[in-house]
């Protein structure tokens, strides 16, 4: 067997990718011991056959669980049929994109940092600054909630299609001293359930909003990676009933 | 975005769910549907991902463990004959699909033609639509069991920049075996194509022949993507672990729009992967017997019922051809899940001009098995009425 070397392969990676220097990317978790219980929870769950395939919007409790958060911070009435679950919050906003249609040559509008701007650049999406002459024909409007940063709508969004990325505000114990005052009815909200104890290497996240958005929007989580892993939905419903025991 | 591709998977999809949610809402069905092993993860596996899950570390790689990485690459080095370099040319992600689409994502443009063997997983229609592909369709026919051939991929490859090919195949049970690999490799070469090489099912081969990996074959290391993962071999779907193995710039490129989109796996699934890799009872063999009668028992039993399929040499499904009913495929497995509560996937979800076919899985014991041919009896006699 040859050695690898720069290949036919390497030569023919699509241009969207062609730009990228190999790093050795790492995550970092929280130095955080698991919960207590959660080893003996997950164990049982697993004894029952917890093994297979969710359906494809994620473990319905888990799903009302995230809608009642949602609202606890000043959000829309969601139900579980307008959450689906993901594999953290990238994996939110790039189904949601797929789902909206928005791709390559789109633009969305950002007035500020983004944490996401990798996967908006690497599906050639342009983000836009409020106010750029581009930013009338953009297709969404792209919001980052967490830590304030863009929290406030500005007139000129009216009518586009909303992204709130709420990042672990849900979750976290400042949700509702930071959360906006001015979700809309139509937006759809991305995060991740990362903030809550020993959660963070369960990479659960979510997109919620109007089920009829949803709908679409899960028919992409479908054909990206068919469903979120069980056993880190088991977990992040264990985690949820712990921190939210109501 | 191809919008059409995308629509035409994405419909073609959501015909198989459709079925399984009438499905649910009825009692005592039996599902010969979905690819979902029905067989218990092996207890071992989680219990030592379990065991692990209480000393998480600080950090993990996007690309996936170190240790789950070194498992594959020496199961590789000894079933397959592939040397790997494990911090290099492999990435974890989250099963099969994800792969499929990370790798879809990284080497197609928009534009680009991608052939696949028809019939197919719909999926590839999505997630070659979503990188702006356009499929190409391979034509594969009952007279060779749909098993692909060699010239058929030289004449449909001639100016696709991407061939796609599953072996065994989902749907069609068909297995293209060494030899046949082979050809289809020197093929692949006379064109000058790229492939990504989906071996999901390589564990579930039958009758004592074993799966020739194509970047195994001379000249195909360089042009070559495998996809694989642990959901069929280990009964592990709902962990959501595959992975790909590839040169190192596509595996590089892989790994940014894996960071930008769902980053690293979770880890405990990881570590389930890596615990079926290192059980000291490898459950695959077990699976196998496990299956090889069920297949027995689907094939005597569509003999019975005079229902002829094309010869699953491995995979998990048969592809049989209903066409002497007089009713469209999709019509039969509504009627016959309404009647009996026998769920199969119609022919039309795999591919527009299958409408006579459906897609039956192995995936039940089998004393179900048995049950749903004893249901399909009187069905099969009263639309002969």
């Amino acid at each position: 067997m040859t050695e690898p070397r720069d290949s036919t392969i390497a030569e023919r990676l699509a241009q969207r990718v062609r730009a990228v220097k190999p790093t050795a990317q790492r995550v970092n978790f929280r130095d955080e011991p698991v919960p207590q219980g959660l080893v003996a929870n997950l164990r049982e769950h697993l004894s029952a056959g917890d093994t297979h395939y969710t359906t494809r919007p994620g473990i319905v409790e888990l799903r009302r669980a995230i809608g009642v958060e949602i609202g606890r911070c000043g959000g829309p009435d969601v139900t579980a049929d307008g959450v689906v679950v993901t594999h953290g919050e990238g994996e939110a906003l790039f189904v949601t994109l797929l789902g909206l249609g928005i791709g390559v040559g789109a633009s969305v509008v950002t007035a500020g940092e983004c944490g996401h701007r990798r996967l908006f650049d690497s599906l050639g999406i342009d983000l836009v600054a409020r106010g750029n002459s581009k930013a009338r024909q953009a297709a969404a409007t792209y919001r980052q909630i967490e830590n304030k940063v863009n929290e406030v709508a500005a007139q000129e969004d009216a009518g586009r299609q909303e992204i709130l990325a709420l990042g672990g505000l849900l979750f976290s114990e400042r949700a509702c001293d930071t959360a906006p005052t001015d979700f809309s009815a139509q937006a759809i909200m991305i995060g991740q359930l990362d903030s809550l104890p020993g959660m963070d290497h369960f990479r659960v996240g979510y997109a919620a909003g109007p089920a009829t958005l949803m709908k679409r929007i899960m028919t992409w989580k479908q054909a990206f990676s068919i469903c979120s892993a069980a056993p880190s939905q088991r977990a992040a419903l264990f985690a949820i009933s712990r921190e939210r025991p109501s | 975005m191809n919008d059409r591709t995308a629509r035409q998977g994405e419909q073609a999809t959501s015909l198989r769910y459709r079925l399984m949610e009438l499905a649910a809402s009825r009692d005592d069905v039996i599902s010969l549907g979905r690819g979902d092993p029905d067989l218990a993860t092996p207890a071992g596996i989680w219990e030592a991902a379990l065991r692990k899950l209480e000393r998480p570390p600080r950090s993990t790689p996007v690309r996936g463990s170190e240790e789950l990485r070194a498992a594959i690459a020496r199961r590789y080095a000894e079933e397959n004959g592939l040397s790997l370099d494990p911090e290099r040319e492999i990435l974890i992600t989250n099963g099969g699909q994800e792969a499929l689409f990370l790798a879809m994502l990284a080497l197609v443009d928009p534009g680009d033609r991608v052939a696949t063997p028809d019939p197919r997983y719909s999926s590839y229609d999505q997630a070659i639509g979503a990188a702006g592909g356009e499929l190409v369709e391979i034509p594969t026919g009952v007279e060779r069991d749909f098993v692909l051939q060699a010239d058929d991929v030289r004449t449909y490859t001639a100016d696709a920049k991407l061939l796609v090919l599953v072996n065994p195949s989902n749907p069609t049970g068909a297995f293209v075996a060494a030899d046949g690999v082979r050809a289809i490799a020197q093929a692949i070469q006379d064109t000058d194509t790229i492939v990504i090489s989906d071996e999901i099912y390589e564990s579930v081969v039958f009758d004592g022949e074993r799966l020739l990996s194509l970047a195994a074959c001379d000249g195909m290391r360089d042009r070559t993507v495998t996809l694989s993962g642990f959901s069929k071999a280990y009964a592990m779907t709902g962990f959501r672990v595959g992975y790909l193995l590839g040169n190192p710039s596509f595996i590089d490129a892989v790994e940014a729009l894996k960071a930008a989109t769902s980053g690293p796996c979770p880890l405990f699934s990881q570590y389930a992967a890596q615990a079926a890799l290192e059980q000291e009872h490898d459950s695959r063999r077990e699976f196998l017997e496990i299956y090889t009668r069920r297949r027995a028992r689907l094939m005597a039993g569509l003999d019975e019922l005079g229902i002829p399929y094309g010869f699953p040499g491995g995979g998990l499904f048969l592809w049989a051809d209903l066409s002497r009913f007089g009713i469209d495929a999709e019509q039969f497995c509504y009627r016959l899940l309404e009647a009996t509560g026998v769920l199969l996937f119609p022919g039309r979800s795999f591919g527009d001009r299958w409408q006579n076919w459906v897609r039956i899985s192995l995936l039940a014991p089998e004393d179900r098995i048995g049950d749903a041919i004893e249901r399909m009896h009187g069905f099969v006699e009263s639309l002969a009425r």
